[in-house]
């Protein structure tokens, strides 16, 4: 292989990696819900987008910094979460697996339908001086964006892992997640644990809508786009390690970028999910996961 | 059966039937054969997903995958020239070999996987056709859409009467199922999948007969909706508005009941055609009603109904025995 | 000294839907007892437990703990007023060290401040987690499992601990040593209910029980007056 050749796949390669990071992000948000209440979060794609569309709002009408509203955004989305978890799905699972699942997908359409509604099918975008500028040096030019979304991520992923290891809350949360009963019976309140899980992953979801949003333009129908995406981090990387998740991200990350790449803009998402697809059928649990 | 319950049982479809058929000669505005064109479509796609969602427990998110694949496959037919019945051939030949295929995979998941894998599948099928052009440049619509050839002789008479058919024999064809020994089969894992299986009941194998029954059926649903409409393009075709239709139809009539899809079906076309105006907002709106049902009646408008009969029932037992 | 009892159910009765699980258990633990509660499978024991600890709740009935009504609570909310359970099956959280499980048990906030002592004390009591404080509780034995359920049990800092079936799946050696803790554990001042099928064992350490069968108490004295096997095996065969 040449060396231009080699160097002209750097770029994508790096972005890849870096979009990852964003991308695990709200794979984390996915895994949380399902790993602890056993719930698909049909409605998390809707509210990455929720907090796309929000720093917008923000950003447009009062000129807001995307980086600073998160100020803002952050524990609205947490409340958020925390509120539907404790006034809505609580009352559904003890009907059955299919009520909760249904009433996500139910949110998920009024999410979706209200930003067409309030924002128009037109695609929207972050733009601020910094989204546009370029990093790196020479033929290793890439957006700057990418580099803030790592980062980003890898804030992230570091108070994840102190929260889940290092707190009595995230404690709580591992043991809900392994054995709800004998959790309750070491005095644990699962109601609670249940909405702060739920709050916590509407946040990172938003977090990651954030991000995206000054990465990559997006309409309504993006929430399905992410949802996908977050499935697919999941699917690949493995439920239930916060490794496992992290490669997810990466490959689909890179899958993107490479898409892009080698078959241009109309096709990157198709060869994502193409990649999830493939998993799916030769290895379901994915990389890092267990066969259950 | 007594005399009486079975002449109601035969007499008041076949009444709704024949009613239903010589309606067009009444002078009724095409208005109203418009809507029950679109009810009958749905009343297909309802009576599919509640034989996968409610009897199978199969949650499908992917049924616009066969409506919109059909609508493809018919629109490519007969743009290469081949007559109305031949490209009908061909779309649902199409579905249902596309069905069996992703049957492997797609039985292999469960859960979690199921539910957005099968989600996937239009995903993925909308974007190739975003970009695949078999047509060759002649198109209309945005990135690749495709408009019909105008037929003579396919009045909207001639639709209203596919479209009464196609859901005659869907109704008819789901009490074939039911009253057959898939339908017993059927009616077990409803009840409870792990038992059915230990009652010798292959599941795998009729979980895969109503996936492919209902993709045939779904694509059907598909062709005569794309017949009326003319023209198709991806997002449309594959969107999940239909599945939202299919879901709260269900929901709403009672899902894993009989007749609960017909009920459904019908709320929903009229809904529709009351909230038309409302744009977007109907869809919030009915994303709405399908929490208020999931929370407040989660078996739906016939489920509760059937649920407070078994119990009143039950009542007049205990007290007659007493 | 007519002290009231630690531990009073009066008339419990719990469904779960329309069926009757149990009915109109009435029974009491003393400050310092060890009770036992006998019955063959599917009598209703572990039913009164869970109910005790707020899993479930009575469909009529009091249940009396330290003074306070606790049959309409949540578990949650019993744990800090000093009841625990060590579960049948142990539940022990398989993917947390031995440590993690045993830092689980003091969650509430009043556990948590004698965390060190009690972490102390389970110590003295199992040698054994000490060594194995790291490992996944997963690949620990069933005895050591055991174990360590007690010991995350006692972290919760209790006044009165119930026990599940804990000789289930264990060898004899190993139930022996655990009833001999569960002795030292009443000897430093934490009360105890204990459920078991195994009737000898239980009789054998606790001074007063009861006898279960098809979810009524039909018979209860000292262990004492009970330990003519006969009467016990009556109430449990009918014979």
């Amino acid at each position: 292989m040449s060396l231009e050749v080699v160097s002209n796949l750097l770029p994508p390669i790096i972005m890849g990696f870096l979009l990852g990071g964003l991308y695990s992000v709200i794979g984390f948000g996915l895994s949380l819900v399902f790993g602890v209440m056993r719930m698909v979060n049909l409605a998390h794609g809707s509210f990455v987008i929720f907090g796309s569309y929000f720093a917008w709002v923000l950003l447009t009408t009062v000129g807001l910094d995307p980086l600073l509203s998160l100020v803002i955004i952050l524990p609205i989305s947490f409340g958020i979460g925390f509120g539907l978890q404790r006034s809505l799905l609580n009352r559904l699972y003890r009907l059955g697996v299919e009520p909760p699942l249904l009433t996500t997908y139910g949110i998920a359409i009024i999410l979706a339908s209200a930003y067409l509604l309030i924002f128009t099918p037109y695609s929207r975008g972050l733009v601020t001086s910094y989204s546009i500028r370029s990093a790196g040096f020479g033929a290793l030019t890439f957006p700057l964006i990418f580099i803030l979304d790592f980062i980003a991520a890898l804030i992230t992923m570091i108070f994840l892992y102190i929260l889940l290891n290092k707190t009595y809350v995230g404690l709580a949360i591992r043991c809900a997640t392994q054995d709800p009963q004998a959790a309750k019976l070491v005095g644990m309140n699962i109601n609670h644990i249940y909405a702060l899980t739920f709050g916590l992953a509407i946040t990172f979801a938003s977090l990651g809508g954030v991000f995206l949003g000054l990465t990559y333009p997006f309409i309504p129908a993006s929430s399905f786009t992410y949802l996908i995406i977050a499935f697919g981090v999941v699917v690949v990387g493995g439920l239930g390690s916060m490794l496992g998740t992290f490669i997810g991200g990466i490959v689909l990350g890179l899958a993107q970028t490479l898409g892009y790449h080698f078959f241009g803009i109309g096709y990157q998402l198709f060869i994502t999910y193409l990649v999830i697809l493939v998993m799916l059928v030769i290895r379901p649990q994915g990389i890092l996961g267990v066969k259950r | 059966m007594s005399k009486k319950i079975r002449a109601t049982k035969f007499l008041l479809p076949l009444i709704c039937l024949i009613a239903l058929i010589i309606l067009p000669l009444s002078g009724i505005p095409w208005y109203y054969f418009h809507v029950l064109f679109i009810f009958f479509t749905y009343l297909i796609l309802a009576e599919m997903w509640n034989l996968l969602a409610g009897y199978c427990g199969l949650i499908s998110l992917g049924q616009p995958a066969f409506i919109g694949l059909a609508g493809y496959m018919l629109a490519i037919s007969l743009y290469y020239g081949l007559s109305l019945p031949l490209s009908l051939l061909v779309s649902y030949l199409t579905v249902v070999a596309f069905a069996i295929v992703i049957s492997v995979p797609v039985f292999r998941l469960r859960g979690f996987y199921f539910v957005i894998g099968t989600w996937m599948i239009p995903e993925v099928i909308r974007l190739w056709f975003n970009n695949w052009r078999p047509t060759g440049e002649v198109l209309i619509g945005v990135g690749g859409g495709a408009g019909f050839r105008v037929f003579a002789g396919l009045t909207p008479q001639t639709l209203y009467y596919i479209a009464l058919v196609a859901g005659f024999v869907t109704i008819v064809l789901k009490r074939y199922i039911l009253t057959s020994k898939l339908g017993v089969g059927l009616m077990a894992i409803r009840d409870d999948e792990r038992a059915a299986e230990s009652c010798g009941i292959n599941v795998l194998r009729c979980k895969f007969y109503v996936f492919v029954i209902a993709a045939l059926l779904t694509g059907v649903a598909g062709t005569i909706f794309y017949l009326f409409q003319g023209h198709i393009e991806p997002t449309n075709a594959f969107s999940i508005y239909w599945t939202n239709i299919m879901l709260i139809a269900v929901i709403l009539g009672g899902i894993g009941t009989e007749a609960g899809p017909i009920i459904g079906a019908a709320i929903v076309v009229i809904l529709e055609q009351l909230l038309a105006a409302y744009g977007e907002l109907s869809q919030i709106i009915l994303g709405v009603l399908l929490i208020v049902i999931i929370v407040t009646m989660p078996r739906g408008i016939l489920g509760t109904i059937y649920k407070v009969q078994i119990h009143k029932t039950l009542l007049k037992k205990l007290a007659a025995t007493s | 000294m007519s002290e009231r009892p630690l531990l009073k159910l009066d008339q419990v009765s719990v469904y779960y839907g329309d069926l009757c699980a149990v009915r109109d258990i009435t029974l009491e633990v003393r400050k310092g007892e060890i009770v036992s509660l006998i019955g063959a499978n599917g009598a209703g024991k572990s039913t009164i437990l869970n109910t005790i600890m707020g899993l479930t709740h009575p469909k009529t009935g009091s249940i009396e703990f330290d003074g306070r009504r606790i049959e309409r609570l949540e578990t949650h909310d019993i744990i800090p007023l000093g009841l625990a359970l060590v579960p049948e099956g142990r539940r022990i959280f398989p993917e947390l060290s031995v440590l993690e499980n045993l830092l689980a048990g003091s969650y509430t906030r009043r556990a948590r401040q004698n965390k060190q002592q009690m972490l102390k004390r389970v110590f003295e009591l199992f040698p054994i987690l000490e060594e194995r404080k790291n490992q996944l509780a997963s690949t620990l034995s069933g005895g050591e499992q055991q174990m360590l359920a007690i010991g995350r049990a006692l972290m919760t800092d209790p006044k009165m601990i119930l026990f599940d079936e804990i000789s289930l799946g264990l060898s004899p050696i190993i139930t022996l040593k655990i009833y001999e803790t569960i002795k030292k554990i009443r000897s430093e001042g934490v009360t105890v209910l204990l459920v078991e099928q195994n009737v000898r064992q239980s009789l054998a350490v606790a001074d007063r029980a009861y006898v279960l069968k098809a979810g009524r108490i039909v018979l209860s004295g000292g262990t004492k007056d009970l330990r003519d096997e006969e009467e016990v095996r009556k109430a449990y065969f009918g014979a």
